[in-house]
């Protein structure tokens, strides 16, 4: 079932469509949120309030690409329950997250940024990026994808991957740079 | 930048780019073949008729007028005690006749003419696919593609048996209330031409696309891929036909769904420009030359997607045009640089005949390169606007198809800025609304933001970063023996977000780019545009970020240094002369720091504006007939914003939005004798409503505002309420349960015979105040 007929079963309040979004999208936000807290439990939870959460919105939104919208949900609702484990300290997941890796390259300042100027940013500079650049720099700090299995679904060695990422990160500093934020 | 600004940032990936790299893919969709012995099969099983019983609530009015709610206050059950609920019968939804095939209908000898005609283009991507006058005619594969012929006889046979084989009928109708409104309905000649308008355009005159339209007799909706038909027979009026075009859908996401690469016929390498038409926009950084990359031998196919997106009809209420956007993705397979999957957007209009509402068939479909921004239908011409990013190289001109095969715009139609700001061209389509033949073209490149189209010009802007270097202070220069030779200057450099607004004229026939004027900030929507008497009206949120300061100090040297990131928004408007697209006039920064523009509206001379900051808002009048010298007003801080402004017609302004505690605020404001703006009065309902505009119902002859209300997930607190607005008050018509999305709910009001007519994707109901007599 494409798409647009799930989000029509969301619009028309069938529990049908909380099915096909599992059926079609359930794995991908399992592993989203498997990535982050390291626990298939955990983000089998995940995956269930991710659903909850786009019944809950669907209406009134109407998400064009399901996949993407129920992917942001699962990513922010298991970074949620990541800090939340973190700050009580009983985080199975040891590891920080990749994103942590592209903390050197903000700036000193403290405000908060305005949605659509983040948002002009950041697709500008994907979009500035050859393909399988852009690909394995939102596989890893999206989709928080180890090197592994980045090089593995992209058919690249992990050292590749790893020269790759320095390099994107660099960019991303001097864009930010340019980019005045 | 906070560690908080980066986790937003990941949020606010396009959609797109998140879907090219995810790891794990969707299910494969079902492929060609499948499809249609899918189609087949239940064209074949589908003898059933479905009755699906809705049970719909009907509120009878007490009284003659309309004022029979209580003044503000949210909607409680207690305040609908002055209604009487009663139900409707029990409104079946008849067979989808799309899903049917006729056994009737044999081949025109004339077919294997077409037929044969269909092998000779090759290299097309799009469709076109004529049906002019009668549904006896021949569908014609102006442009086919893959050159596959067992691809086109298919869709030939399938488009075929489709035409004439939409039957119908009248649904039952109560008592008394058949016969007068029998006859008026049969009397087609008479009312079926009779084009009403449903939609609150912007602009008169420049008809807007929506989910709902109606004629004098006719409510046509659209509800996904099925365009409804309601006679409006007041009281028992039923579905009278449904017709479905998503089997046209999956053939057209058929025949777009092609191979890129040197097997192709349809997508065909360009010829390099003339001069480079982008800029290169890569970062500066080497590519890796170590690494030799090994592409996937197979890439798992991404299902296409279609999205029904609006609708038009024609003002001689015979032709119903349903906007369709589709994502098709196609696989490159030449092997030698590339392999993967890209996603090309197309938009295909899809004409239907409603000139008979029992028999409605497909007259044609044009396909066009391009996500879909926005139509309009001026004069009996659709200008319809596509968004087109290249891709690859294949695709880094715009293609369109006359119906004669797929071209590339010709470079000299093709507006190119002097700057180029983003890859993506906007492309615009003339096309006559009858024959949907392509009258002219053109593509501006770089142009990525909203479109405004008045009766003679168009105008579309881009926004992007600039850099204003601000001066701050003068300050002593002074030598090594302590004498002041002279002063520098202190700058604040600001990174500052910019307007661009290129003004199109086409009353000539022809798309004629004319100019551009340049503004600070950035618009909201296309609401936020105005042409009044010769100038442009601009209405921006100023985004400046202070990025460092700057000291000229002459020889001795100039310092930089990094203040970091401060934003400070307001609003600021602006007058643009459009003979010459120069900026005349401007208050500039008016609102209070922080504060963003949250919806306007003109009305003339007039422009409404409201700001805020989370949940406060100012509403400000601007005064624009002298240009030379701008008078504004506010309300000073009230509670709650207004997403949406709209103008009544006596100088007064509607206001929706949300209140401090949540509810929907329904406002209205006045320029008080003093000079300030007054809030006249202010109904609360509990709940959510829509933010789409078009889902609103304002009838500003009769002061009546009627919007979609939703509590929570409980079905029953899907309702639709009525208001009037009268004499410096709001009052209740009717607050009755419509089930749906907000998004998807509409109301018409028949004049005549006083019936409410209220439409969404669940239900359908007709209201009659009490004491109003059909004739």
């Amino acid at each position: 079932m494409d798409d647009s007929k799930i989000v029509n079963l969301f619009l028309k309040r069938d529990e049908e469509a909380l099915k096909e979004a599992e059926k079609q999208y359930g794995r991908l936000c399992h592993y989203i949120a498997n990535n982050i807290l390291n626990s298939p439990l955990d983000a089998q939870e995940c995956v269930n309030d991710t659903l909850l959460r786009a019944w809950n919105s669907i209406p009134p939104a109407k998400p064009k690409r399901l996949g993407a919208y129920l992917s942001k949900i699962a990513r922010n609702l298991a970074i949620d329950k990541y800090k939340a484990e973190k700050s009580q300290k009983r985080s199975k997941n040891k590891d920080a997250l990749p994103l942590d890796e592209l903390e050197g390259c903000l700036s000193g300042t403290d405000s908060l940024i305005d949605e659509a100027i983040l948002k002009d940013f950041i697709n500008s500079f994907l979009r500035s990026l050859t393909k399988e650049k852009r690909i394995v720099f939102v596989q890893r700090y999206f989709y928080n994808a180890s090197v592994s299995e980045i090089a593995k679904s992209n058919d690249l060695t992990e050292n590749n991957v790893k020269v790759m990422l320095l390099r994107l990160r660099n960019v991303f500093s001097e864009y930010i740079k340019k980019y005045g934020l | 930048m906070k560690r908080k600004n980066l986790e937003n940032m990941f949020n606010l990936i396009d959609d797109d780019i998140l879907e090219e790299a995810s790891p794990i893919k969707p299910q494969k969709a079902i492929t060609s073949k499948f499809r249609l012995l899918q189609i087949a099969t239940i064209a074949a099983c589908l003898i059933l008729t479905l009755n699906i019983a809705i049970t719909i609530p009907l509120l009878l009015m007490k009284g003659n007028d309309f004022n029979g709610g209580g003044k503000g206050g949210s909607l409680d059950k207690d305040e609908n005690k002055q209604f009487e609920v009663i139900e409707l019968p029990n409104l079946t939804d008849k067979e989808n006749p799309s899903d049917k095939e006729d056994p009737t209908d044999k081949e025109d000898p004339t077919d294997k003419d077409e037929d044969d005609k269909v092998e000779k283009p090759q290299n097309v991507t799009n469709i076109q696919i004529n049906v002019p006058g009668k549904p006896s005619n021949i569908i014609t594969l102006t442009s086919p593609l893959l050159g596959a012929p067992s691809e086109y006889d298919k869709i030939v046979a399938l488009m075929k048996d489709k035409i004439g084989s939409f039957g119908g009928s009248y649904g039952e109708l109560d008592g008394a209330l058949d016969e007068e409104i029998e006859d008026s309905s049969s009397n087609k000649n008479e009312q079926d031409s009779e084009y009403k308008e449903t939609t609150d355009n912007q602009v008169a005159g420049v008809i807007e696309g929506d989910i709902i339209k109606r004629s004098g007799s006719y409510i046509y909706y659209l509800s996904g891929s099925t365009l409804k038909i309601y006679p409006m027979k007041g009281i028992g009026s039923t579905l009278l036909e449904q017709f479905s075009i998503s089997d046209y859908i999956s053939e057209i996401e058929k025949v777009l769904d092609i191979k890129i690469g040197k097997e192709s016929k349809a997508l065909r390498p360009i010829e390099r420009p003339i001069t480079p038409i982008f800029p290169d926009l890569t970062p500066d950084f080497d590519v890796m030359p170590d690494i030799d990359i090994i592409e996937p031998d197979f890439v798992e196919e991404i299902p296409n997607y279609s999205y029904v997106e609006e609708m038009f009809l024609s003002v001689d209420c015979k032709t119903v045009t349903i906007v369709v956007q589709h994502q098709i993705y196609m696989t490159r397979q030449d092997g030698s640089t590339y392999k993967g999957e890209i996603m090309v957007p197309y938009t295909s209009l899809i004409s239907l005949s409603v000139e008979d509402p029992n028999n409605v068939y497909l007259k044609n479909i044009t396909t066009l390169s391009g996500t879909y921004e926005s139509a309009r239908l001026v004069d009996g011409e659709f200008l319809v606007f596509t968004r087109f990013a290249p891709r690859t190289e294949e695709l880094i001109i715009p293609q369109y198809n006359d119906g004669e095969g797929f071209k590339h715009i010709p470079i000299e139609q093709i507006y190119s800025p002097s700057v180029y700001k983003n890859s993506t061209y906007l492309l615009a389509f003339r096309m006559d609304e009858d024959t949907s033949e392509i009258l002219d073209l053109g593509a501006i490149a770089s142009f990525d933001g909203e479109i405004y189209v008045t009766n003679e010009n168009i105008y579309v802007t881009r926004q992007y970063r600039d850099e204003l270097k601000e001066e701050v202070e003068k300050y002593p220069l002074i030598n090594s023996s302590g004498i002041i030779e002279g002063f520098g200057t202190k700058y604040n450099v600001y990174a500052l977000t910019v307007t661009e607004i290129l003004k199109i004229e086409y009353s000539s026939g022809r798309f004629l780019p004319v100019g551009t004027a340049k503004v600070n900030g950035y618009i909201k929507d296309r609401y936020s545009l105005s042409e009044n008497d010769g100038y442009l009206y601009v209405v921006t949120t100023d985004q400046r970020v202070l990025t460092r300061t700057e000291y000229d100090e002459g020889d001795i040297g100039a310092e930089e240094d990094w203040v970091g990131f401060r934003n400070t928004t307001s609003a600021s408007i602006f007058i643009v002369d459009i003979a010459t697209m120069e900026n005349v006039s401007c208050v500039e920064r008016f609102a209070s720091v922080g504060e963003t523009v949250r919806s306007v509206r003109f009305d003339g001379y007039t422009a409404y504006v409201c700001t805020a900051i989370e949940v406060t808002d100012p509403v400000f009048f601007f005064n624009l007939e002298n240009v030379n010298n701008i008078t504004y007003s506010d309300t000073g801080t009230i509670p709650g914003f207004s997403t949406q402004l709209i103008q009544l017609n006596n100088g007064e302004l509607l206001g929706i939005g949300v209140d401090e505690n949540g509810y929907v605020k329904i406002e209205t404001y006045r320029l008080g004798e003093n000079g300030a703006v007054l809030v006249v009065d202010t109904y609360l309902i509990k709940g959510s409503y829509s933010l789409d505009y078009k889902s609103h119902f304002i009838n500003r002859e009769n002061g009546l505002i009627g919007l979609g209300i939703k509590n929570d997930a409980l079905s029953d607190s899907e309702r639709y309420v009525m208001l009037q607005y009268k004499n410096g008050y709001f009052s209740l018509v009717f607050d009755c349960v419509l089930r749906g999305a907000n998004e998807s709910k509409r109301a018409v009001y028949d004049e005549k015979y006083g019936f409410f007519y209220l439409v969404s994707n669940n239900d359908f109901a007709v209201l009659l105040p009490v004491g109003k007599v059909q004739k």
